[in-house]
């Protein structure tokens, strides 16, 4: 008896400190997927919506995921919701296997550290999490049957049920089904009646295919259980549906062979310290893992850039991108918005990565995240046609999220486009956590007195443009002379121009440029705007510094003590130098224009 | 939103769709048997804003119920409908949108056929009930093709994702899929086409994977690369010969360019442009100097309704650049179907005098009148918010502008097979989002204020964020579902051959 406390004592420590290590993780590590999970989807109470999920089997799993996910709006509920899900499988498959006498809480802890790692890919939304619950509760409500025509009835039926509402999950209980009549019953007929199941499992997708979805065939067997955007991902959660039919073999063959009745794991002061060894090996080394997992580091600031960017944290964005050192576009261009929006372009952009002019605009393409991270940009500089272009880009190919919606409602009303506004507000106004952001542009368009006292909205509006140019996607220079054509007071598209030239290497141009300072009311010169000034005057032998303003004294020394530096290795090596340079002068337009 | 309102709000959500839906149908049953009109009500001098705007219009007798939304603020609200020695349909509701039942709106329309009715619209406010002016509306005697075939698109720039051809039974509010791109890979299709409204002789082209044009003649299902070495491209736009057996199609190349201010959004420019003449027969492609002139640029053919003239657009080529001073004529070709070589061609309406350009050409099945769109420039009207319908009386070439047009885009159209309805594509809701509406045209020519696509839920195109593009009649329902296109699909197109003078 006492014995029996004592386990269930180390077991519910076991589990407890499972658990808040698995929601203290997702809690603080997760808070920006779950936040981008929420932002690429859009929730609406409405019925088309609903019927719009009923196009596919398992698709009424997917809805409630998307039902779940819409709270995802704030984070801490997301890693929440997450973890009561996880809890769920662990119960589900704990339950089930101790009907088969596998004892052990390892076992059931191990489908939700699968479900830890599959979950880190932004696109293993919850829905597949719920649908294996729904699945793991199938199987737990059949094994508990004990009358067989019973069972069978039950279990015919709930493969139908299932396979309407999980897709493909119902594969998993249908194989659970045949190994347990094959190998845990006794009765005369059970070859045959898994037989049965496994054809059950063929004809029934075939006969939904014919009969009501329109799908390719194959997907009529693999909707939902095959990932699609990532093969990492697809064989991660391939391995774990498998895990369980496995287990359930290898248990038996084992309890066979060692005849044995039971498999237990015994709780002691030693199995509990290799339980706790193994889940904090696993929290240390899961930060390591997620380099090479679908969540890495590059994904993981990105995520956090587009969280922060959503609510104009621009220092939180600079913050974020300090501790990337890649190339990535995303991250790049996203940067150096946060570093204009912060007033530190012209002073910081080379203490982070550049990689020239294709650093300020993502480079147009068709797949499901360019357009959603790159429609920002055109906004923030009054380029609202292409604005509105990339965010409905967007929307059409990766579907109705809430950060797209409330892009195509300001750059429509901001250019008068009402009609159009109203049709998104409308759709908005069918989610829960933006209905009140909806009837606040609702209130604006029926009472257009209201809208004049909006600052951004008369601040971009100002900005719209009058004379009509093409936009150019190749070279975004051009468009920035546009919309310095239409307004020259539009310090962005200004400033952005003057660092296109700079990241073009363009230093006749850009000199041209530098008297229009003044217009732009800068107290002094940028620091990268002197390096750059410097270099032209040590080139041109001319003097460009506009009127009233001055190159600094330290910038002119440090001038001088990077040609120093960098006079050795004239002859030398590029590399050579570039390693030398780089640790004092890394941040410098000097560096920058020699040896990028 | 603090968090009980937000329960509140998915749990009305729940108790709006489901439960208390029944038992509203249950009590407005109820509440019709007991009381049927309204005697005592103040009048107001106004007619009630309804949308969509089912006032003053004139519809077939065969049309689905013309659901509709009050859009005035009421605790309850009472329609009638009624007319001269019909029996009345009487909805009460507690809400805006107002759903007729089915049953009785076919009664009432049979009883109606070419009568007027009145829409009698009641809203008890405090207490007391308020009337509006009475709409009235005409039931034509003619009715419209059953059925009406759309694609269903983003109005999006370069991509797409979920894109289907649907057909929908104008008699009640089935729509079913004849393909969607979910069983193609998720490729692009377009161009649906149907040989004089008929269900049985229709194609469309599929674009990116599995490309092609698809082809339903005499029950068979075939798929055909109409792209041959001499021809700019494969077939893009498309038109059945009345015969059945030949199609004329354009070949073009096509750039997109966006614009930078707010009231326009693309710009659609050939940057090479013919025709070609299709053999669904012998599977052969041909073309003649005449319709593929190098320093002009044809498009959008549609044939004469004996098939004796092929007519299309053509304007003089010209650089990108000066996309806005490219003007399409109006042209057409003498056209032999027994020796299929085509003869002479005459304008039939020049851009010079008319100062637009033309695009769509549609003849009338009886032949007296061109329907066609004119816009500023170019021909790719649907993003051009002037373009308008005009028609050209081809007896005595006399070219008006009926009133059925708004201030927004009206583009893609086509004639029943009666020739008495019309179906055309409009932007006027809302100047981005493509809805189909109908017109009644008489024998002489006279069109009637349209009316938008009734939906089951009225309230359906608030938050619809798709666009029905290429609108075509048919007489009835084509019997092809995605599944038939399988195999097609996955096996090779049949390659056209070029055949050149003919």
């Amino acid at each position: 008896m006492k014995k029996i406390v004592k386990i269930v004592f180390y077991k519910r420590i076991f589990a407890g400190i499972f658990i808040i290590a698995y929601f203290s993780f997702n809690a603080l590590f997760n808070q920006y997927l779950f936040s981008y999970q929420e932002q690429i989807q859009l929730f609406r109470f409405d019925l088309d919506y609903f019927t719009s999920f009923l196009t596919k089997p398992g698709g009424l799993t997917n809805y409630l995921g998307a039902f779940f996910i819409q709270f995802y709006f704030i984070p801490l509920i997301g890693a929440f919701i997450v973890t009561v899900a996880g809890i769920a499988v662990s119960l589900l498959t704990g339950y089930i296997l101790r009907k088969y006498k596998i004892f052990g809480i390892i076992w059931s802890i191990i489908p939700v550290l699968f479900l830890f790692f599959l979950q880190s890919n932004p696109y293993f939304t919850l829905g597949y999490t719920l649908g294996l619950i729904f699945t793991l509760s199938s199987i737990a409500l059949c094994i508990t049957i004990y009358n067989n025509d019973i069972r069978y009835i039950t279990q015919f039926i709930g493969f139908i049920f299932l396979y309407w509402i999980s897709g493909g999950f119902s594969f998993l209980f249908i194989l659970f089904c045949s190994i347990h009549e094959l190998f845990f019953t006794k009765i005369r007929y059970r070859f045959f009646i898994s037989l049965g199941y496994m054809l059950i499992a063929v004809i029934i997708p075939y006969l939904a295919w014919e009969s009501i979805y329109y799908i390719p065939l194959p997907e009529a067997w693999s909707s939902l259980i095959f990932f699609q955007n990532s093969v990492q991902t697809r064989n991660g959660f391939l391995l774990l549906l498998l895990y369980y039919p496995c287990l359930l073999i290898v248990a038996k063959i084992r309890l066979t062979q060692l005849k044995k009745i039971d498999y237990k794991f015994g709780w002691n002061w030693k199995t509990f310290i290799v339980g706790f060894v193994l889940i904090a090996g696993f929290i240390f080394t899961v930060p390591v893992i997620r380099k090479w997992d679908a969540y890495n580091n590059r994904i993981s600031t990105l995520l956090g850039i587009f969280y922060n960017t959503k609510d104009e944290k621009w220092d939180k964005v600079i913050k974020l991108s300090s501790k990337y050192s890649g190339t990535d576009p995303f991250i790049v261009s996203y940067t150096n918005l946060a570093l204009y929006k912060s007033g530190q372009l012209g002073d910081k952009m080379f203490n982070f990565s550049q990689i020239g002019p294709r650093g300020l605009f993502l480079k147009w393409e068709e797949d499901n995240v360019t357009p959603i991270f790159g429609c920002e940009v055109f906004y923030q500089l009054g380029y609202f046609n292409e604005a509105y272009r990339w965010a409905f880009e967007a929307m059409v190919s990766t579907g109705q999220s809430p950060y797209l919606l409330k892009r195509l409602v300001l750059t429509s009303i901001i250019n008068g486009n009402n009609s159009v506004a109203e049709k998104y507000i409308e759709v908005l106004n069918q989610s829960l956590f933006y209905r009140k952001w909806a009837q606040h542009y609702s209130d604006y368009l029926n009472n257009p007195t209201l809208l004049l006292k909006d600052n951004e909205i008369n601040e971009k509006r100002h900005l719209l443009i009058h004379t009509d140019f093409f936009a150019d996607l190749d070279n975004f220079d051009i468009n920035l002379i546009h919309l310095l054509e239409n307004h020259p007071e539009n310090r962005m598209a200004f400033e952005y121009y003057m660092t296109s030239l700079l990241l073009g290497k363009n230093i006749t141009e850009f000199a041209s440029n530098i008297n229009r300072l003044k217009d732009y009311g800068y107290k002094e010169i940028p620091l990268h705007y002197e390096e750059a000034l410097i270099i032209y005057i040590v080139n041109f032998n001319e003097n460009f510094v506009p009127k009233d303003y001055t190159i600094r004294e330290s910038t002119i020394q440090r001038f001088k003590n990077y040609v120093d530096t960098y006079s050795p290795y004239f002859a030398r090596k590029k590399q050579d130098a570039a390693k030398v340079l780089s640790k004092l002068y890394g941040n410098t337009y000097w560096f920058y224009s020699q040896f990028y | 939103m603090i968090l009980s309102e937000k329960i509140q709000f998915i749990f009305l959500f729940f108790v709006n769709h489901y439960s208390i839906k029944v038992w509203l149908i249950l009590m407005s049953g109820l509440l019709c048997a007991c009381s049927d009109s309204i005697s005592n009500y103040s009048e107001i001098a106004r007619k009630p804003k309804i949308d969509p705007d089912y006032c003053g219009i004139t519809i077939p007798p065969n049309i689905a119920p013309l659901n509709f939304i009050i859009n005035e603020e009421a605790e309850k609200y009472y329609v009638q409908i009624h007319a001269l020695n019909c029996e009345s349909i009487n909805i009460h509701s507690n809400g805006k949108n107002i759903r007729i039942s089915a049953s009785k709106w076919k009664l009432f329309l049979e009883q109606c056929k070419g009568k007027d009715y009145f829409i009698e619209i009641f809203t008890k406010q405090e207490g007391k009930w308020d009337k509006y002016q009475t709409l009235i509306n005409h039931v034509a005697t003619d009715s419209i093709d059953s059925y009406l075939v759309y694609r269903l698109i983003d109005p999006g720039f370069k991509s797409w994702n979920k894109m289907g051809i649907y057909q929908r039974c104008l008699e009640n509010f089935c729509e079913t899929p004849i393909m969607v791109n979910d069983v193609s890979d998720g490729n692009c299709m377009n161009c649906h086409s149907f040989s004089k409204n008929s269900n049985n002789l229709m194609l469309f082209h599929m674009r990116g994977k599995n490309p092609g044009t698809i082809i339903y003649r005499n029950g068979k299902i075939s798929r055909v690369n109409t792209k041959t070495t001499q021809t700019i491209s494969a077939g893009v736009y498309p038109a059945w010969h009345p015969n059945g057996r030949y199609v004329a199609f354009s070949v073009n190349q096509i750039i997109q360019k966006f614009h930078s201010v707010p009231d326009r959004k693309i710009e659609v420019i050939d940057t090479l442009s013919d025709l070609i003449l299709y053999d669904t027969e012998t599977n052969v492609v041909a073309s003649c100097a005449e319709i593929s002139l190098k320093e002009r640029f044809e498009t959008f053919p549609s044939w004469s309704n004996d098939g004796k003239f092929l007519y299309f657009c053509s304007a003089k080529a010209s650089s990108p650049s000066k996309y806005d001073k490219i003007q399409y004529d109006l042209l057409r070709i003498a056209f032999n179907s027994e020796t299929s070589l085509f003869g002479e061609v005459d304008t039939v309406i020049s851009s010079s005098k008319t100062g637009s350009s033309i695009s769509f050409p549609r003849i009338s099945p009886d032949g007296k009148f061109l329907l066609f769109c004119m816009s500023k420039y170019g021909n790719f009207s649907i993003w051009h918010a002037e373009s308008d319908l005009y028609l050209k009386n081809l007896k005595n070439g006399e070219i008006i502008k009926p009133d059925i047009n708004s201030d927004f885009t009206e583009s893609y159209h086509t004639w029943s097979s009666s020739g008495r309805w019309i179906v055309f594509s409009s932007r006027r809701k809302d100047g981005l989002f493509t809805r189909p509406y109908f017109a009644y045209f008489d024998t002489t020519g006279k069109a009637f204020k349209p009316f938008l696509l009734p939906q089951k839920r009225p309230e359906f195109y608030k938050t619809f964020l798709k666009s029905f593009n290429v609108p075509e009649l048919i007489i009835n329902k084509v019997d092809l579902n995605p599944r038939d296109f399988l195999k097609i699909i996955k096996s090779d197109p049949i390659d056209a051959t070029f055949k050149s003078n003919y």
